[in-house]
């Protein structure tokens, strides 16, 4: 149940796949779908070899994960050659993580098993720091967001996400109740929140965009379709990612997205950068 | 996992009896369920929507009667209907059908000026749905609506609600945001002052109908890419053959209306997206005294 995006995002190797969705058999499947969305938000773009639109990750970088869950970031940054440190406070994830990017030509891997507080990482190590659909787990977010200041090196780019509210707020009287307690979400952070909560631990946002109306609705009903997260076939389901590929190769496909994710988002995302001089 | 669904899907499918054809799934029954859900054209109490009953003793006036929901619920209640639209096509077609159903007093009236030509306090309900937000001045409009329900009729009064506009900015044609066809936005806020400062008493508000906020938008996509720019009065015109879109996302929402728990996502989603807003109001039996 931890962190249900990210395992979305990661659940599949595809990553390392061009081919869209639309390519697949007449059955539609919910992750691969998702992850065309994602890409059409913005994720996983091979040509610029930016992880996230403005997050552009190369050979040379040293590219810090923390909560790398089930590794699908730093795949596809292993697969851009760069050095790769993952952090995440689950032995397991960290293992499995570290076997996935056995196949990338990252040219180093580096992983810590840590609760992050403190990171067991000097000062000034990264040039790019991800953390997704993590602060909202946390007890201490200003401490947690202080030490991934610390780790990055000045100039350093981060991609930073956390869920949006909107989804958040969908989903409060239908989720299971342990969605919303800890080691789950124990927090729902506005858009303002998010800011200022970057801005005061130093950084200087570039980009905040939102996105995943259609990770939003696929939620709502996984709840009331009382499926295996891991096996979610359900006729329910299966219509409704039936619709959104439809909706996604219609003519105005793009823009219908658009505007939906603007309406409600299943996760909200922050660019930014760690000041080049010290303030 | 391709594999593996296919492979859970396969047995399942060879197990079946032989070649059911699907169902098809229409998009206006599916809204339909959704309406009735929502609490519209409840039968057994003769209710249009919760909290407006219509019986045999009504004289219901429909103002901008469309395709004639409400007149021809009216007309199955006992009532005597007088329903009004600016298409003549649409007055004809359903004085036709009240006819054959009804042998009571029945009126049809193409008009699309004011004043309307019925005599002051000629009904005891008054139907107004989605027609204020295609007038350029909605406040004579409601005048008029007033001036014609007698003193205690009961008003039923729907616009869409702001937030499925704004949604569709963009996606819907530019001729949907221009006269004949809306014109006006209406806040919650804005909609019941309207009604208020013409001199109703409102009873009940509701806002539901995101079904429609989906198919609607839907709709323009297909529309879109069928290369057609679709003008007038849009819901009337959404008929079988279905889009495919369109059928797909109504098979996704009868889906979840068929599930324990549909209902109240329904709602959740109804709440935060809903594509129209509802008031029902009553004119005051006594005329308050303006000093």
């Amino acid at each position: 149940m931890l962190s249900l995006l990210k395992k979305l995002r990661a659940a599949t190797p595809a990553p390392a796949l061009s081919q869209p969705v639309a390519a697949v058999a007449s059955k539609v499947d919910p992750y691969m779908l998702g992850l065309y969305d994602a890409k059409l938000s913005g994720w996983f773009n091979q040509q610029t070899n930016e992880l996230f639109k403005g997050f552009a990750v190369s050979a040379d970088d040293t590219l810090l994960d923390v909560g790398c869950g089930d590794g699908g970031n730093v795949h596809f940054c292993g697969m851009r050659g760069a050095k790769i440190i993952i952090a995440d406070i689950d032995a397991g994830k960290v293992d499995a993580t570290r076997q996935r990017l056995s196949d990338t030509p990252a040219r180093e891997v580096e992983c810590h098993v840590t609760d992050c507080n403190p990171l067991p990482i000097a000062d000034a190590t990264a040039t790019r720091v991800v953390s997704t659909e993590v602060i909202e787990h946390v007890d201490d977010p200003a401490q947690f967001l202080a030490e991934l200041v610390r780790v990055g090196k000045p100039g350093a780019m981060y991609l930073l996400s956390v869920p949006h509210p909107s989804s958040e707020e969908l989903q409060k009287d239908i989720a299971a109740p342990e969605y919303f307690q800890k080691p789950n979400h124990i927090r729902i952070i506005s858009e303002e929140q998010f800011k200022a909560m970057v801005t005061e631990a130093g950084l200087e946002i570039v980009s905040h965009t939102q996105y995943g109306f259609y990770w939003s609705m696929w939620m709502l009903l996984f709840w009331e379709a009382k499926v295996d997260f891991s096996n979610p076939d359900h006729p329910l389901l299966d219509h409704w990612a039936e619709t959104w590929q439809a909706v996604l190769d219609s003519p105005r496909g793009a823009q219908i997205k658009q505007a939906l994710d603007a309406v409600v988002a299943k996760s909200q995302v922050i660019i930014a950068r760690k000041p080049a001089a010290s303030v | 996992m391709i594999g593996r669904l296919l492979a859970r899907w396969l047995p399942s499918r060879a197990a079946l009896p032989p070649a059911q054809p699907p169902v098809p799934v229409s998009p206006r029954d599916v809204g339909l369920h959704d309406a009735v859900l929502d609490g519209w054209f409840q039968n057994d109490s003769g209710e249009l929507l919760q909290g407006f009953a219509i019986t045999a003793d009504d004289t219901v006036l429909d103002v901008g009667c469309g395709e004639g929901v409400a007149t021809l619920f009216a007309v199955r209640q006992g009532a005597s209907v007088i329903f009004t639209d600016s298409e003549h096509d649409k007055v004809r077609n359903l004085a036709r059908e009240v006819q054959a159903q009804s042998t009571n007093a029945s009126l049809g009236l193409v008009s699309n000026s004011l004043p309307l030509p019925l005599a002051d306090g000629c009904a005891s309900k008054v139907v107004c749905m989605e027609v204020l937000e295609h007038i350029a001045e909605p406040e004579p409009f409601m005048a008029e609506l007033v001036r014609m329900g007698r003193p205690g009729a009961q008003y039923l009064l729907s616009v869409p609600a702001p937030v499925g506009e704004h949604l569709q900015k963009g996606i819907a044609p530019a001729s949907y945001y221009q006269s004949p066809n809306h014109v006006q936005i209406f806040t919650p806020e804005r909609f019941a002052a309207l009604v208020e400062e013409a001199g109703l008493v409102i009873e009940h508000r509701r806002a539901s109908g995101f079904f429609w906020v989906m198919g609607m938008i839907f709709f323009w996509a297909g529309e879109r890419a069928a290369g057609r720019d679709p003008a007038g009065a849009v819901r009337d015109r959404i008929q079988a053959p279905f889009m495919p879109l369109m059928e797909s996302w109504a098979k996704t929402w009868q889906d979840l209306l068929n599930q324990p728990g549909g209902l109240a996502i329904k709602q959740i989603l109804d709440s935060f997206l809903p594509k129209s807003q509802v008031i029902i109001a009553r004119k005051p039996v006594q005329e308050v005294d303006v000093p």
